[in-house]
This record gives C-alpha cells, sequence and structure tokens, in this order.
C-alpha cells in the first residue's frame, strides 16, 4: 500500500451503498477491486450512514414489507414528485431493479427490520435497515473483506488521468504509517475500470454559493462533510455530460440549532402540520397543511431557502405538542405568544397580527393526523387547508428551521448500464465519438439526477445507489472479460 | 464549474439569539449521570434507527420524554453487549459522541447506589476492590485468630478428620451465628433496596398478578434471552455476546448449585440430624463440587472476556479500532470495578471452598476453613452492594416490560 504505483482490475472511488454495491458486483466476476475511501475508517460510508430505508418494488408481502407497492405505483409516485422531470427509461430500470436489490443486498450482509414507530406510511414501500446505515455499512465492510476487496481509508483522489478516450489512473492521496507518523504519501492507481461512487458536492458551500449566492452560507449539511464534488467536477473537465439544475437537491427543513454538517435524521421536524410557519418577518409564506407529511417533507428545504435570513419558526401550543415525534433540540417555550416573539426575535406586532389572522380564520372541524381532515382556514392568504386548529393554548412553543441539504442532484450523465456519458465533441469543440471514454461507471448520489430532476421520495437515494452500483459493477466487471 | 476549496462558514443568525444558543449545547457530551442519560436517550429517542435491536429501544420509543424511573428501567434492561453502539451514527468521531452502553452502565450503577440500603453503604459500590480486600482480611484475621483461641494448644495446623471436624475447628453455634447475621443483614438490605426499587419503577401490580408476565420475565432472565438472540443484541461479531452468555450461565446456575448445596446440607444437619462434613457422593458434595466448579470457570472467563473486549480491538468491531477507539473500561471505571471485583469474590469463594473440599482431610484444613469462611462471609455481607444486584433489578426491569408487552395489555 505504501507502493507509489498499484495496479487493480477496477477502482472504485468513495464508500458509501453504491461504492460497496458496484465492489461486489465486480469483485464477484473475478475482478480485483480498491475502494478508495476518503474518510477515516470510522465515518466511512459517505451520507450512507445516515440512512435508514431504501424504496422497492414488491407485488406481495416481502421480508419485512407489507402489502405490496407495484412498480406502477413506484412509478406514479416518482412522476409526481419530480413533476416529470425524470429520464423515463432509467426510472423504469430503476423501479424494475429495485424488485430484487433488497435480497440481493441481504445475500452481502444486509439486515432489515419492520418500519420504525412513527414511520408506518413506509412500511409498503420501504425497507429498513437493523440498526440504520451504519449497521449496514459494517456489515458490507465485512463481506468486502471476505470477498477479498481492498479498502484503503484516508485516501483522497487528486487526479483523474483521461487519455486516448479511456481512464487510465487516479492520483491518489493516502495516509501511510512511516515509523509511528502519518504522513501523506501519492500513489498513481492504475485500473482498467472506474467507478465513481463519490456523493453529491453539497459540502462545498462555495460551489452552493455558485447557484444561491450567500443564502448558501445559511444552508445546514445534513450528511457527511466530505461530499465536496471533487470527482464531478474532475468528469466534467474530462469531457463527461453533466445533468441537472445545480439549485435542485434534496433538503428538509431541520432544526437550525443543527451542528453544519453530520446531524442526520435527530434534527428532522415532524411538526410543521401541526401548526404554523412564520419567517423572521413574522410572516407566514405557505401552506402547512397542503398535503400529509410524507409527501410534503422534502419542499420545506426550499421554502425556507427562500426566506430572509433562510430562517423560519415553525409555532405551535401546547394542543399540538404531542402530535409528532420528538426531535433532538427542545422547542423554545412562552407562556404568551408575545413573548415567544421575544424569544424568536421576530418583529412582535408582525408576529402577532399573523397569528391572529390565523386563528381568526381557523374553520371549526374534527381534527385527525391520519387524514386529510376538514380543520382548514378560510379567506387567510396563504390557506392552511388541513389540520389548522387555532393556536391559542399556553404554553407556546417555536422550532427555528433552516434548509438542511441532503444531496444535490448536479450530477453527471449515464447510460443504462450506469457508463457515464461523453460530450461527442473534445476539448477543441470537434466530433470525435472514438475518444469518448467508455470504462468510466458512475452510481449513487453523484448520477442520481438522472432519476431525480427535482423533488424527492422517501428512501430512493438509496435505492440509486444499490441499483446503479450493481449495474455499474456488473458492466465493469463484465467489460474486463469481453 | 466548481471552486473546491472549501468555504469559510459566515456564523449566522443563531450566533445571535441566547435562546438558540443555549438549547443547541445541550447535545455536546457531559459527565455520566442521569443528565448525560437524558442527553444520550432524547438523540436515541429522535433517531430510533436501533429500534429493532433489542427492547432497550423499542420501550424507548414508548416514552417521549423519559424521566428518572425510565432511565433506571432501560439502563437496567440494558445488557450492555455494545452493538447499538457500533451501530450508532453518532458514535465518536461525531460531534455527539453518543455512548449508549456507556450511559446506561452509568445509569444502572447509578441507580444501585441511590436504592441501597443502609444508605451510609452505598459508596462502597464505587470502591469495591478496596473493600472487599478490606473486608476479607479484617474477616480472615479476625477468624484465625478466633480459632487459633478456641483450639487452643492442638493448633492451628493438624487434622480433624470424620464427622464433625468442621465444628472441632468451629463451633457449629458460631458458624451458625456469623452465617445466619452476615446473610440477614444481606437478605435485609436487599429487600429493601428491592422494594424501593420497584416502587420508583412503578410496576404494575395488577399486571403482576397475571402468571403470564412472570412466566415471560422469568424466562428471559433465566435464558439471557435479549443478549444475543435474533431480536436481542445484534452484534457484528456474534462470538462475544454467545459467550457471554455461555459464562454467565455457567457462573449463574454454578452459584444456583452452590446454593442448593447449602439448602441440602441444612436439611440435613436439622432433618436427619446428618452432621457435614458429607462423604464424596452425598448430595451436597456433588452439587457444590459441580456448581464450584462452574463458580470458578464462569467469573474468570467472564473477567478474561472483559478485558479482552476492552484492551484488544475485536477485528469485526470496527468502531472499536483506529481512531474512534473509545475504551469502555476507562470511561466507566466505577461499572469495570464493579463487575470484576464481583467475579473475582465469586471465583474465590468458589475456589477456597473446593480447596476445603479436597483439603478437609488434612492438617491445613482449619486456615482452609478460614479463608474460605471470611469469603463467604465477605461475600455476604458485601452482596447488597456489589454487582448482585443487578440480577433482581434487571428481573423488576423485564417484569414491566413483559407487563407492558404481553399479550391483553
Amino acid at each position: 500500500m505504501t507502493a507509489a504505483s498499484y495496479q487493480v482490475d477496477v477502482l472504485v472511488i468513495g464508500g458509501g451503498n453504491a461504492a460497496l454495491c458496484a465492489a461486489f458486483a465486480a469483485r464477484e466476476q473475478g475482478a480485483s477491486v480498491l475502494i478508495v475511501e476518503k474518510s477515516v475508517q470510522a465515518l466511512r460510508g459517505g451520507n450512507s450512514r445516515h440512512t435508514r430505508n431504501l424504496r422497492c418494488a414488491h407485488d406481495i408481502p416481502s421480508g419485512t414489507l407489507v402489502e405490496s407497492y407495484t412498480a406502477e405505483q413506484y412509478w406514479q409516485d416518482l412522476l409526481r414528485v419530480t413533476g416529470g422531470a425524470t429520464n423515463e427509461d432509467l426510472a423504469r430500470l430503476l423501479i424494475e431493479e429495485s424488485a430484487d436489490i433488497r435480497q440481493w443486498m441481504e445475500q452481502r450482509g444486509a439486515q432489515f427490520q419492520p418500519a420504525l414507530a412513527g414511520t408506518l406510511s413506509l412500511a409498503h414501500s420501504n425497507a429498513f435497515f437493523l440498526g440504520g446505515g451504519r449497521a449496514l455499512l459494517n456489515r458490507y465492510y465485512e463481506h468486502a473483506q471476505q470477498l477479498g476487496i481492498k479498502v484503503w481509508y484516508e485516501a483522497q483522489v487528486l487526479e483523474l488521468d483521461v487519455q486516448h478516450g479511456q481512464f487510465e489512473s487516479a492520483k491518489v492521496s493516502l495516509q501511510v504509517d512511516v515509523n509511528g507518523v502519518a504522513q501523506k504519501q501519492s500513489c498513481e492507481v492504475r485500473a482498467q475500470q472506474l467507478i465513481v461512487a463519490s456523493g453529491g458536492y453539497q459540502s462545498n458551500i462555495a460551489w452552493l454559493r455558485e447557484a444561491w449566492g450567500e443564502a448558501a452560507d445559511n444552508f445546514l449539511i445534513r450528511g457527511t462533510g466530505q461530499n465536496t464534488g471533487e470527482m464531478l467536477a474532475a468528469l466534467d473537465a474530462a469531457g463527461a455530460i453533466t445533468h441537472g439544475d445545480p439549485k435542485a437537491c434534496h433538503a428538509v427543513a431541520i432544526d437550525a440549532r443543527a451542528p453544519k454538517f453530520d446531524g442526520g435524521i435527530v434534527t428532522r421536524l415532524d411538526c410543521i402540520p401541526f401548526g404554523v410557519v412564520v419567517n423572521t418577518l413574522g410572516e407566514r409564506f405557505y401552506d402547512e397543511g397542503e398535503d400529509i407529511w410524507p409527501k410534503r417533507y422534502a419542499i420545506w428545504g426550499s421554502l425556507v431557502a427562500e426566506q430572509p435570513k433562510q430562517l423560519a419558526y415553525a409555532v405551535f401550543d401546547a394542543t399540538a405538542a404531542r402530535d409528532f415525534m420528538p426531535s433532538v433540540y427542545p422547542a423554545l417555550q412562552a407562556p404568551s405568544l408575545a413573548g415567544l416573539a421575544q424569544q424568536l426575535e421576530v418583529p412582535q406586532t408582525e408576529f402577532l397580527a399573523t397569528l391572529d389572522a390565523y386563528n381568526a380564520a381557523v374553520q371549526p372541524g374534527d381534527f385527525d393526523p391520519t387524514t386529510l381532515d376538514g380543520c382548514t382556514t378560510q379567506g387567510l392568504t396563504p390557506a392552511k387547508s388541513h389540520w389548522a386548529r387555532p393556536i391559542a393554548k399556553p404554553p407556546f412553543y417555536a422550532y427555528p428551521l433552516r434548509c438542511g441539504i441532503t444531496f444535490t442532484y448536479l450530477g453527471v450523465a449515464v447510460d443504462a448500464q450506469a457508463r457515464v456519458l461523453f460530450a461527442p465533441v473534445d476539448g477543441a469543440g470537434k466530433v470525435d465519438l472514438n475518444e469518448r471514454p467508455s470504462n468510466i461507471f458512475a452510481a449513487g448520489e453523484i448520477m442520481a439526477g438522472n432519476i431525480l430532476g427535482r423533488g424527492y421520495l422517501a428512501g430512493i437515494g438509496m435505492t440509486i445507489g444499490a441499483v446503479f452500483g450493481r449495474l455499474a459493477g456488473t458492466a465493469a466487471g463484465a467489460a474486463l472479460r469481453g | 464549474m466548481a471552486k473546491l476549496t472549501n468555504a469559510f462558514i459566515r456564523p449566522g443568525v443563531l450566533a445571535a439569539n441566547p435562546a438558540l444558543i443555549e438549547t443547541k449545547n445541550l447535545l455536546a457530551p457531559g459527565n455520566a449521570g442521569p443528565q448525560e442519560t437524558q442527553r444520550v436517550l432524547s438523540i436515541c429517542n429522535a433517531c430510533r434507527y436501533c429500534e429493532g435491536m433489542c427492547p432497550v429501544f423499542s420501550t424507548l420509543a414508548n416514552y417521549r420524554e423519559p424521566g428518572l424511573a425510565e432511565f433506571d428501567y432501560l439502563a437496567n434492561l440494558c445488557h450492555n453487549c455494545g452493538a447499538c453502539f457500533d451501530v450508532c451514527q453518532y458514535a465518536e468521531p461525531h460531534p455527539f459522541a453518543l455512548q449508549v452502553p456507556e450511559a446506561l452502565a452509568e445509569q444502572r450503577l447509578h441507580s444501585y447506589e441511590r436504592f441501597a440500603w443502609p444508605a451510609i453503604f452505598a459508596r462502597g459500590l464505587r470502591a469495591q476492590p478496596k473493600v472487599m480486600l478490606v473486608g476479607l482480611l479484617a474477616l480472615l484475621s479476625c477468624l484465625l485468630l478466633g480459632l487459633g483461641l478456641v483450639l487452643g494448644g492442638t493448633g492451628l495446623w493438624a487434622s480433624y478428620a470424620g464427622q464433625g471436624s468442621f465444628y472441632a475447628v468451629m463451633p457449629h453455634a458460631v458458624m451458625v451465628v456469623l452465617a445466619g447475621s452476615s446473610f440477614g443483614f444481606a437478605m435485609l438490605s436487599l429487600a429493601v433496596s428491592v422494594y424501593r426499587f420497584a416502587r420508583h419503577l412503578e410496576l404494575d401490580l395488577m399486571a403482576l398478578a397475571r402468571w403470564r408476565v412472570w412466566a415471560t420475565a422469568l424466562s428471559a432472565a433465566a435464558t439471557l434471552r435479549y443478549l444475543g438472540d435474533a431480536q436481542g443484541c445484534q452484534s457484528l461479531s456474534e462470538s462475544q455476546p454467545a459467550w457471554r452468555r455461555v459464562w454467565h450461565h455457567t457462573m449463574a446456575y454454578g452459584f444456583a448449585l452452590c446454593f442448593a448445596s447449602t439448602c441440602i446440607a441444612t436439611l440435613y444437619h436439622y432433618g436427619f440430624g446428618w452432621v457435614a462434613p458429607y462423604p464424596w457422593f452425598s448430595l451436597p458434595v456433588i452439587l457444590g463440587a459441580v456448581g464450584g466448579l462452574g463458580l470458578v470457570v464462569g467469573p474468570v472467563a467472564l473477567a478474561y472476556l472483559k478485558r479482552a473486549e476492552t484492551q484488544t480491538s475485536v477485528p469485526m468491531k470496527v468502531s472499536r479500532t483506529g481512531e474512534s477507539a473509545s475504551s469502555m473500561a476507562t470511561r466507566s471505571p466505577g461499572t469495570e470495578q464493579l463487575n470484576l471485583s464481583f467475579l473475582l469474590l465469586l471465583a474465590w469463594v468458589s475456589a477456597t471452598g473446593l480447596a476445603l473440599l479436597i483439603g478437609r482431610d488434612h492438617a491445613s484444613m482449619p486456615v482452609l476453613l478460614a479463608v474460605h469462611l471470611a469469603a463467604v462471609f465477605t461475600l455476604f455481607l458485601l452482596l447488597p452492594f456489589s454487582k448482585f444486584v443487578h440480577a433482581p433489578y434487571r428481573l423488576l426491569a423485564l417484569l414491566k416490560h413483559s407487563a407492558a408487552t404481553a399479550p391483553g395489555t
């Protein structure tokens, strides 16, 4: 490992779900495989470490999945959340392959458990990892060791050498132990096939700023701080076709007190449908009860991102205090709405006027959190369509909200074998079909934008990683033999 | 296309709002104790990824704002298998530095201390090895001195073969008074502690009237059901909990056999007038010898396992290797000492008992007898302030759990 050069059949960049699935599929065809993981061992696996499930199509109850979730339902759900901004061929391929991916993962160490308390609406569509994503990763890495897959931790790819229409080698910086002292050493890794599964670029705030301006500084990154997009930039520089809106990402409204990176699931807030959301001017800005929460949670990230200071507050009262899953930070609390305004540092007059107007507009109805109930507002803009109850019973509570980005969608375009597509022009603008590399594959977040033009469907990120990882590894292995 | 440097991150609006800063800091790891348990469990309760791992987590999900009673309940359900630590996304080097098994171990110790009676002895729980050694030496000195006086000219190094030989060395009445008073103290102290802990847990008395609740809890306790089972503690290297269970059974059932041996011997003495020592092929000796062997092998093996677990890195337990290595032993020293000292005391009691069995016809018998009795009386006196209390406390926690999960509730 300390040698200045290293030869392997398949080089996998990244150490999460997509990378491991790709490595398994390639190794099982006889290829020698090296995984280059940027992180320290304890934080390996990128965003997979924070995941909890993946979305699978199935016609009959299967494993921990109840009832059925047909390919057509899956497709309709995807169509709805993306508003059609998806590559239909790849999306249908994803859904088709999702049908057996759970069992495939299980054969490679994954363990599953029934849907967690509070997530029962996902029990038919999403298979939950026993112990969560880190447990999955532990089992994967154990399996990788059994298969003889080599893993380098704290190893960062600095350059990709793409010449004569092929990937040739990667320059990797890694930590080596020289007489008990950790030193950085550069190593040239030569490989016949390259699989890039290194995630999105959401942890690169400077890059986010290109699309969002200074607002990006106020975003929180829910997952690893390691996904800074070097590989996406390198593939782009090598002529790969990139794809996607630089503003598009999976982002949810999370507790503003969360750490800048790696806060994960515990900073999630499920309280929005049970109260109102105001911005720092003390004004409401969107219908908090538009639809059931699993269908709306993924829009609130960008809603908050568009507010002044990229900050908002979810406000509710004692009546609603126990209607949702607990989150990790305590709600701010005050005996009166005026006192709450003071704590939140929002203009008191505007805040009270907003709450008064809301309370006055609430219509009587039977509150039912499990369905689109009849509790609505009348004559209010924006309306609150469901679960509208007066916010009048002290104490009053608030959670501060920020935009929490899970991952970005701008990525590389791939084909049905997860092979990265390259522009049919060279650097000088000349069309040269023969010079397009065919030995570079991509899986996971770096190509998720092919499926997700916008919006999000709970658990689909891990399905994309596993399915396209398997496709990439299979194709890379086949290319070696062919 | 992209700037690849990670930008300076400006402090946002939050930094100016004291109300938000104060609550944000609640997630920084703190010193062990109920406050740390609260921090840890509030993170667990918002995550819930471990819900399928063991009853601690599925039970936690029932409590939105768990308090001290729930902390103690959950802590006494936990087997400290470490599986949840291995899969924790918030373990070090994450800034939340979550260490659930350790927090619950500290909480358990806390519960032992708070309900120990008389309270003045509770601090002995954290000073186990010292208390144990002082107790052993003090009792041994007293016994040797006493025996020397009783035996007079015959001396402490002489053969006293045959029936009643033990009582020739120490009069039966003296032995009964010493054993009875130390054992009686232990039982009284334990009864008070257990009663108070049961009150604290708010056990549902109606549920306790159902045999099924007892059957479930007792069978879970007797089989260590949640240690290393399919729905119990999950571990990457299944061998660790599996071996722990084997050695714990060896020890616990060894203890039970020794206890049975003593009961039968008492019956022989008072019921039938048969006086110890008993022949090799008698029930008290067979049960005592087999149980005694288990009570030596089990504790020693468990102590060795604990050492191996904390000092070497088990290959598959990745989170205990490399930079995230956080020794559970050094960070919860009170619990480790409590465990280790109890294991060694048990092993010492039964090793000296076996030595007495082998050497009972030898001239060393009076010394062996004194050593063994000192060990037994120390064990009795320390029992309510030793790791032994985990047995009734866990049973109470299991009863509460089975009452809450039994069909029909």
